[in-house]
């Protein structure tokens, strides 16, 4: 069904205040981090981008005819640039962003989405990937989101006991929708009906039971032989290890449970939720093999903060920002009256100068609809010092 | 601890639903009367009573953690949530049904017209069939359609098949048993998982009884 009328589209209004403030404290982190901010266009070429992706973006036709598309993310921007421009800069890159980017909607029903996030590229093994997770653990906490968990993962699991269990490609498929769903029953069923050997289909079937404490790397142990699954294993073991010892105020659960987007990521794969949000406020994890598209061969690890979504749920300490004094002033007197509100703007007040001579209805109207704390009157008799009214 | 929020469907399943909580524990703290939100006695629980075709949307959201929606409604709206257990109630097979005794003759028409509630599941249907079909979609009386020239399959609910009967069609092809299914909200089981892992073995041990 076309639900195009429905769904919100891409705007060039600037982004609430709640979002600006959300994106500036996040920036000045990556900064803090010495992760560079990029620049990048909004219109690019399509060829850098696999078919699959092609279908989620927006394209328009250049002067030439060949089609140009509206940025779809920053990661492959990012690595687009370093495996170019960036190509003889001495590794390992720290690169930041933050601005929109445009999908077509899928289940979230948005087109335009607000993004900041890292990426830390030429530096493979526990220590890169523990400095992403650990500054997107210091990013939640500068955000003050309170009760943020990141859930942290790793593809080469699920990847290998999918390659163990000798399913066709159409069943893997079925089998990841059933575990991507959770629906346990139907999986059981799948599993029985396909010749998965026994200790496969028994893997696949407890897959959902992999989140918690360190606990859970043991328990997946037990669950396969196969070395290349153990090896991830180890590897989410010494990142676990690494994270224990950095004092991170964001709780880290393992989990081993996402089966969607496994041929994205390479290596670990980590998501942050918070209880006031349905869904994940950041996103994040190993792609090795994004930046062989533009010709490197190079690893990289990052992750991407939704603003929206986090500035949904960040309202509290920007009501602060809004609250706006009024300043009254006779019509003769408008010059005196900028040179008060320029004072006060001065000091860090938000001011507006009454330009409609409000009064009675309408000027209670003015004040609650523009968040109107304090109404200052300028008169001939008091030129010097302002009378302050109750708001 | 802040309740847990349960999307129930007004309608048929709101009383079997209603049924299956009150078995594992779970009642309303109060007389409902006409309320549309109210928690259970304990507190642990906040139900939102509404539409059945927005359950899902709710929990999508986030809104609310979890709900219970029909198995063809889940279908037809396609909502990202997760589906960990199939509540056994509310049972319906969604087929397509055909006037009785007539076999399809040349039409000159390069496409079948079918009448739906469920335009998704038709489409999706169809072309896994690879039948050129064009769906008009209908809010209800769907068995009215192929008898008044509006269409000539029709896809729909179908209980015992009575209705079906009484306007003189008959299911042609079927294309899933649905029922009533526990929704999950994807972020809700991550940040909440205990609690409604609890309630899931709670609910999985009373159905199998």
């Amino acid at each position: 069904m076309n639900q195009l009328g429905r769904l919100a589209t891409p705007q060039d209004a600037p982004p609430t205040p709640a979002a600006v403030a959300v994106s500036d404290r996040l920036r000045r982190l990556f900064a803090g981090w010495a992760y560079i901010e990029g620049r990048f266009d909004v219109l690019l070429p399509v060829d850098g981008f696999s078919p699959e992706e092609r279908r989620s973006m927006y394209t328009v036709a250049a002067e030439t005819g060949d089609p140009l598309a509206l940025r779809p993310d920053f990661t492959s921007l990012v690595a687009q640039e370093a495996a170019t421009l960036g190509r003889g800069i001495a590794r390992p890159l720290r690169r930041a962003y933050a601005g929109r980017a445009f999908r077509r909607p899928g289940a979230q029903q948005r087109r335009e989405i607000h993004q900041a996030g890292v990426e830390l590229i030429g530096t493979a093994g526990a220590l890169a990937d523990a400095e992403i997770v650990a500054l997107a653990s210091e990013g939640l906490e500068s955000l003050g989101l309170r009760g943020a968990q990141i859930h942290l993962g790793h593809v080469g699991f699920i990847r290998a006991l999918l390659r163990t269990s000798g399913l066709t490609e159409a069943a893997e498929s079925e089998v990841c929708n059933l575990l991507a769903r959770h629906d346990r029953a139907a999986l059981a069923d799948s599993l029985a009906s396909s010749c998965v050997p026994a200790d496969a289909a028994d893997a696949l079937s407890h897959l959902l039971d992999l989140a918690g404490s360190e606990s859970v790397l043991n328990e997946a142990r037990g669950l396969t032989d196969d070395p290349v699954a153990h090896g991830a294993l180890d590897e989410l073991e010494t990142l676990a290890a690494l994270l224990s010892q950095a004092n991170l105020t964001t709780p880290v659960i393992l989990d081993l449970t996402e089966v969607r987007d496994r041929s994205y990521y390479t290596g670990i794969r980590f998501e942050a939720f918070v209880p006031s949000s349905g869904f994940p406020v950041l996103r994040g994890g190993r792609y090795d093999h994004l930046l062989e598209r533009y010709g490197a061969r190079e690893p990289a690890v990052g992750c991407a903060f939704e603003i929206d979504r986090i500035a949904e749920v960040v309202t509290s300490d920007t009501g602060e920002d809004a609250k706006t004094a009024l300043l009254r002033f006779p019509a003769d007197r408008w010059g005196s009256a900028l040179d008060e509100a320029r004072t006060l703007r001065a000091q860090g007040r938000r001011v507006a100068l009454d330009v409609g001579h409000l009064d009675g209805p309408a000027l209670d109207a003015y004040r609650s609809a523009h968040h109107i704390v304090e109404t200052i009157d300028w008169r001939y008799d008091s030129a010097f010092a302002p009378e302050r009214g109750p708001s | 601890m802040m309740p847990l929020t349960i999307a129930l469907s007004k309608g048929r399943l709101l009383d079997p639903t209603l049924e299956l909580l009150g078995n594992i524990g779970i009642a309303p703290a109060t007389n409902r009367g006409r309320e549309l939100v109210f928690e259970s006695t304990d507190g642990r629980f906040r139900f939102l009573l509404v539409k059945p075709v927005d359950v899902a949307t709710y929990v999508e959201q986030g809104v609310a953690d979890l709900g219970v929606v029909g198995g063809d409604t889940l279908m037809e709206s396609e909502r990202d949530v997760l589906q960990p257990l199939d509540l056994g109630f509310g049972a319906c097979r969604i087929v397509v049904a055909a006037r009785t005794g007539r076999p399809p003759a040349e039409s000159g028409r390069t496409r079948h017209r079918v009448a739906t509630k469920y335009p998704n599941i038709a489409e999706r249907f169809f072309a896994q069939q690879r039948i050129p079909v064009e769906t008009i979609v209908l809010g209800g009386s769907v068995e009215l359609a192929p008898n008044t020239g509006l269409a000539d399959w029709i896809v729909d609910l179908v209980e015992s098949g009575r209705t079906l009967r009484d306007n003189g069609l008959e299911p042609i092809a079927e294309i899933a048993t649905t029922r009533a299914q526990l929704i999950v909200n994807r972020a809700s089981q991550k940040i909440r998982r205990e609690e409604i892992q609890a309630l899931i073995d709670d609910l999985t041990k009373e159905l199998s009884c």
